[in-house]
């Protein structure tokens, strides 16, 4: 359980990885089911299990994986905003579908900026986790008693139980005996991956690939080691790699894949790069990152 | 002069501009690009690439690209501005103590320890790029004599732990996972995220190691 806001951006060329939610989609609608700003810091809390004490009357907001969250043991609605009262307690309990939740608090956590950024790294020895007895505390927003609830339209909210294609990008001019055999290959989540990368199995590895000089890594990279499996590069990956690279996840299917559990079978579908730019614009627009 | 390869689409918001090698003028041309290109998020100078992360909504690779091609002509004529020529003496404590792989390696090489440290201190490196890690600066200009692959699996390394892999050698900021062969330990800090700059490399930036012994080690600062 840790904060995060967008991410620390400028800093990749000495080293300093992105960081930031893992999954933007709920993250970003953490914050506009408040009106806070998209760079807002929520806490990105993963598997579960998390209980917060209200100090303070205060509007929160639930998103990502379903935790069954209870506010002094009343169900609240995930995806949605809440009013919670001083003294009252809000539980999240273990992750029953995805991995990764989001709360966020009306105004923003206030979270050390390192760099420009309270997102936390812990590989790049930036910020560290929350742990029982941190406080808490919210930028100024004044609760004039007027709260209205929201909540995310259901056609907004993915089904992470469904996780079964994640659409990808070619690299343009590669060989069709990888392409077909990375298409055609059904792959499981390892359990062994993390916010840097999501390890992949199959039953046979794919062809081995030679390294390539190092040079930068986008989200989203599929790298090939030599070993056949494939890993699937996210938010605090280092910022060079020297691994084959196959292809690149589509950004607005990312937060799929990042809360697909471990074990979960996928496939990946081609999706042309104008087709994903596209997505990626109209999401980008839609929460004015 | 750097002329440009080829150039692919890594993904929805990022691009790399392939120069088939010239990392030291690579480095000085994503300085000049990082106060003239618009929409850019991230320039990563590579060893022989430049990696450009850019916003969705404000451009494009193609825009990206013929901007680049631009700037690269006036980037050769006004010849890349200063050639970045600091000098930085990092004092290394050689010891199997705080080098795990320091006497496999000597015996691999069938050299002495002596000989491992001699050669290694007395070459002169450059810094060719900055990733992995924060601060953490690939070097090159390693004597052959000492080349050594990466070991089979990673392990946790020490904070300041100078290793080698192939013919580079770098020293490890933090502690890290990571499968370079450890032959020393730097006991200076070199990343600090409150600090200005955060880490005294930049690509260029000319590098010597200094042997010293384990009570200058201790005085410095380095943790057995």
């Amino acid at each position: 359980m840790h904060f995060q806001d967008l991410g620390r951006f400028g800093y990749a060329h000495l080293g300093i990885s992105h960081g930031g939610p893992i999954d933007l989609h709920a993250h970003c609608w953490a914050n506009f089911l408040l009106e806070n700003n998209p760079n807002a810091t929520t806490i990105e809390i993963s598997i579960g299990n998390a209980s917060f004490l209200a100090l303070e009357d205060s509007v929160i907001a639930i998103t990502g994986a379903e935790m069954n969250a209870r506010i002094d043991g009343l169900r609240i609605q995930n995806w949605g905003s809440h009013l919670i009262r001083k003294g009252q307690t809000l539980k999240l309990g273990y992750a029953a579908q995805g991995n990764h939740s989001y709360l966020a608090i009306r105004g923003g956590f206030i979270a050390q900026q390192r760099l420009g950024s309270s997102a936390t790294v812990v590989r790049n020895h930036i910020g560290d986790y929350l742990t029982e007895g941190n406080e808490l505390k919210a930028h100024h927003f004044s609760i004039d008693g007027s709260f209205t609830p929201r909540q995310t339209p259901s056609h907004y909210i993915p089904d992470y139980n469904a996780v079964e294609e994640i659409r990808m990008i070619l690299p343009p001019k590669q060989d069709s005996t990888i392409t077909n055999k990375l298409l055609d290959t059904s792959f499981a989540i390892s359990p062994h991956s993390d916010r840097m990368g999501i390890n992949l199995i199959s039953e046979t590895p794919l062809p081995s690939l030679p390294g390539i000089i190092s040079e930068g890594v986008a989200l989203g990279s599929i790298q090939l080691p030599p070993n056949g499996h494939p890993i699937l590069l996210l938010n605090d990956r280092q910022t060079q790699g020297g691994y084959a690279k196959i292809g690149n996840i589509a950004r607005i299917d990312l937060p799929l894949l990042v809360q697909a559990k471990p074990s979960t079978k996928i496939k990946f579908i081609p999706l042309s790069q104008q087709q994903a730019t596209n997505e990626w614009s109209e999401f980008s627009r839609f929460f004015a990152l | 002069m750097l002329k440009i390869k080829h150039t692919e689409t890594q993904s929805e918001t990022a691009l790399s501009v392939y120069f088939g090698g010239g990392a030291l003028e690579i480095a000085q041309l994503a300085e000049y690009l990082r106060e003239r290109l618009l929409g850019v998020i991230e320039i990563i100078p590579c060893s022989s690439s430049l990696f450009i992360e850019f916003h969705v909504l404000k451009t494009n690779s193609d825009q990206l690209i013929k901007a680049i091609r631009q700037h690269l002509l006036s980037f050769e004529v006004s010849e890349g501005g200063e050639l970045n020529r600091e000098t930085l003496e990092l004092p290394i404590y050689y010891h199997s103590e705080v080098a795990p792989d320091l006497i496999e390696l000597a015996k691999q090489k069938k050299l002495s320890i002596e000989d491992v440290i001699q050669i290694h201190s007395e070459a002169s490196y450059t810094v060719t790029s900055l990733g992995f890690a924060p601060g953490f600066a690939y070097l090159s200009g390693m004597d052959t004599r000492l080349a050594a692959p990466r070991l089979s699996s990673p392990k946790t390394v020490a904070k300041g732990s100078l290793g080698i892999a192939d013919q580079q050698t770098a020293v490890y900021p933090n502690q890290s996972p990571g499968g370079w062969v450890i032959i020393g330990n730097c006991p200076l800090t070199l990343f600090d995220i409150d600090a200005d700059p955060i880490t005294p490399f930049k690509v260029g930036t000319t590098v010597r190691f200094k042997p010293i012994t384990r009570e200058e080690f201790l005085a410095i600062g380095g943790e057995l």
